[in-house]
């Protein structure tokens, strides 16, 4: 009897664990619009519309500006999780987008946060460790997975 | 029931859940030690001085370590300093551009214009039979020569509003044969007034000059000279993006004007996720001999525009099509100078009826399309027969009838990503078939074309392309024999 309590209690250990454990990464990038954007979420393939700005607006937001990263790493992420694009599928995506339409690619910041919390109409996005609340509006959770 | 053994049954409950309690918080508190940041010094800088003297250098050492306290005092100073400014100098330069934008009171992160374009430069050959009319039309000796050089002007003044110029610098009008029964020759080879150094001098086509206004997405004002919304490659026609060396017959031939000068309507719709409906609605001079500048008459070409396009994660599909209703008028004038009065004659004046239609399926790194044009001319004023690409009054006379005009073409292409030792590189054969009616009253203006070749391209900005065409008449009465053609290009986008 005393076995099997103990070996209940064990199992019940690694039960609890994994189930009590974080399922939320650092690394999960969360996009972030300005106050002056009214939406509370968007989908994934709208996220893609505007970056690649094949819109401008979602729903009922107004006119939306997306804003890039300038780091390599969150950029890098950012782009095959949500274009799923290589580097040179993203330039000449926008080679070709510039001479059809004259649209050229989004700006880049450093502090997408600072960016998004400044200019009106702004979209971004930072990784989950970078962000601060109160500061900008979380409209979609992408996991780093 | 044995009081004792309850006890016991009891305690090893009470300590098994003990011990399930504590065990939690101790592995999550070892996890936690096992990600604690390794505290070993990374730059020469943390590494602390060792402390271990000899008595005999104790003195000297002792002054000697206060200069090193002083100097690494003053190290550590200095290098707090220098990292606070460049962190005041990043954050200085952010907080311009953010002043920047917001004096000029925009969202809008985009500079105010952006200058950039695409050229090509190729090498080709045509084989065609000496006895061949064409011989004497086509250029038949080996040539290098500059096919586009295309320069894009994208101003942005507002989130709204845009200008969009697009110009084509061209070598045109010189070397251009504008008769062939007497046969003149453009030169626009001059010496320079000041150097006599000869200089040849080219023009400029404007291709495009347009103003957008786009408050939304599903409503857009577009005024000025405009690519009309047809077909794949009309908007999309630079030389990167254009599969072939060439852009389609039905383009070349103008089976639709390629540019209009008005006022078009515009915008999108996204019924659900990754699908778009496109719409458009152009009022326009339509097409006529000054039409890029002045209509000659009244009638304003009306044209509406409808496109569909659905992505998924390997493929996408799109169809569109394109009706156009135009009337076109060319006039001459003759003054009557003791009247001081003009007359207007009418020498030419058609309806014009067209339809185009388009469809473009990509799968993985597949592409098919294909594009057919159609449309009816209907004469008011018929003009004398011409003589097919010389554009000589045909001597037999006669006036032109109505026709029927019909274009099309389909192409195949796959792209082949190889990872090489100098990065990505795209290898992309295609095939294309074409077929042409300019006229169906008119069988020497019948032609099928096949295409092939293969793209190479080391980078996102260049295309390097190789291909061969073979060209033939299956209804001409004067041309028997077939004309092949082989081309390379290098083109570039910058």
């Amino acid at each position: 009897m005393r076995k099997t309590i103990l070996t209940l209690a064990l199992i019940s250990a690694f039960w609890i664990l994994p189930a009590t454990a974080s399922a939320e990464s650092p690394n999960d990038i969360l996009v972030i619009v300005n106050s002056s954007v009214k939406v509370k979420a968007i989908s994934l393939s709208e996220l893609k519309d505007l970056f690649l700005k094949k819109r401008t607006s979602v729903g009922t937001s107004g006119k939306v500006t997306p804003v890039h990263a300038k780091s390599p790493e969150l950029r890098g992420d950012f782009r095959k999780l949500v274009l799923g694009m290589s580097p040179d599928e993203e330039k000449k995506y926008w080679n070709d987008r510039k001479i059809q339409t004259g649209d050229s690619e989004p700006v880049s910041f450093s502090d997408t946060l600072r960016a998004t919390y400044k200019l009106r109409g702004a979209i971004s996005y930072v990784y989950r460790s970078d962000f601060k609340e109160g500061v900008a509006k979380v409209v979609l959770e992408i996991s780093a997975e | 029931m044995n009081r004792l053994w309850v006890l016991k049954k009891n305690n090893a409950f009470v300590f098994s859940t003990i011990l399930l309690l504590l065990g939690l918080p101790a592995i999550a508190w070892g996890s936690a030690q096992d990600a604690a940041p390794d505290t070993t010094p990374a730059t020469i800088e943390e590494v602390e001085v060792p402390a271990t003297k000899t008595a005999e250098k104790e003195s000297s050492e002792t002054e000697s370590n206060e200069a090193d306290t002083v100097s690494r005092e003053e190290f550590d100073t200095l290098k707090a300093e220098l990292t606070e400014l460049r962190n005041r100098m990043d954050t200085a330069e952010e907080e311009a551009e953010f002043e920047a934008l917001e004096a000029a009171g925009i969202g809008e992160f985009e500079p105010s214009l952006n200058i950039y374009g695409f050229t090509t430069v190729d090498f080709y050959k045509v084989f065609v039979t000496e006895d061949s009319p064409l011989a004497g039309l086509m250029h038949d000796r080996s040539s290098f020569g500059i096919q586009d050089l295309n320069i894009y002007f994208a101003g942005q003044m507002t989130d709204t509003m845009r200008v969009l110029t697009e110009l084509e610098f061209t070598f045109m009008p010189h070397g251009s044969e504008t008769d062939l029964l007497t046969y003149t020759r453009i030169d626009n080879t001059y010496g320079d007034l000041y150097t006599n150094e000869k200089k040849t001098l080219g023009g400029v086509h404007i291709v495009r000059a347009q103003y957008d206004w786009k408050p939304v997405d599903y409503f857009n004002v577009t005024v000025g000279r405009f690519l009309t919304p047809f077909g794949i490659w009309n908007n999309d026609h630079g030389s990167t993006v254009v599969i072939p060396h060439r852009l389609p017959f039905l383009m070349i031939r103008g089976t639709i004007p390629l540019a209009q000068t008005g006022l078009m309507i515009s915008g999108r719709f996204f019924p659900a996720d990754s699908t778009y409906i496109d719409y458009g609605f152009t009022v326009t001079n339509g097409r006529g001999p000054t039409s890029e500048i002045y209509d000659l008459n009244e009638h304003k070409a009306l044209g509406a525009r409808l496109r569909f396009e659905k992505e998924w994660e390997n493929a996408s599909l799109a169809l569109g099509a394109y009706g156009f209703w135009s009337k076109m008028t060319d006039i001459v004038k003759t003054l009557d100078i003791e009247a001081l009065e003009f007359e207007k004659e009418v020498v030419e004046e058609f309806w014009e009826y067209d339809i185009a239609t388009d469809l473009l399926f990509k799968f993985w790194g597949g592409r098919i399309q294909a594009e057919y044009v159609r449309g009816l001319i209907q004469f008011e004023k018929r003009p004398p027969v011409l003589i097919p690409e010389v554009n000589i009054i045909d001597p037999s006379g006669g006036l032109r009838p109505d026709y029927v005009k019909w274009d099309m073409y389909v192409l195949g292409a796959w792209d082949f990503n190889l990872d090489t030792k100098h990065g990505d590189v795209v290898l992309t054969p295609f095939i294309e078939y074409e077929h042409s009616v300019m006229d169906d009253t008119n069988p020497d203006l019948e032609v099928g074309v096949i295409t092939y070749g293969i793209n190479l391209s080391p980078n996102p900005f260049v295309v390097v392309k190789l291909a061969g065409a073979h060209i033939y008449f299956p209804s001409s009465i004067s041309v028997d024999d077939p004309v092949n053609t082989i081309n390379t290009q290098l083109c570039v986008a910058f």
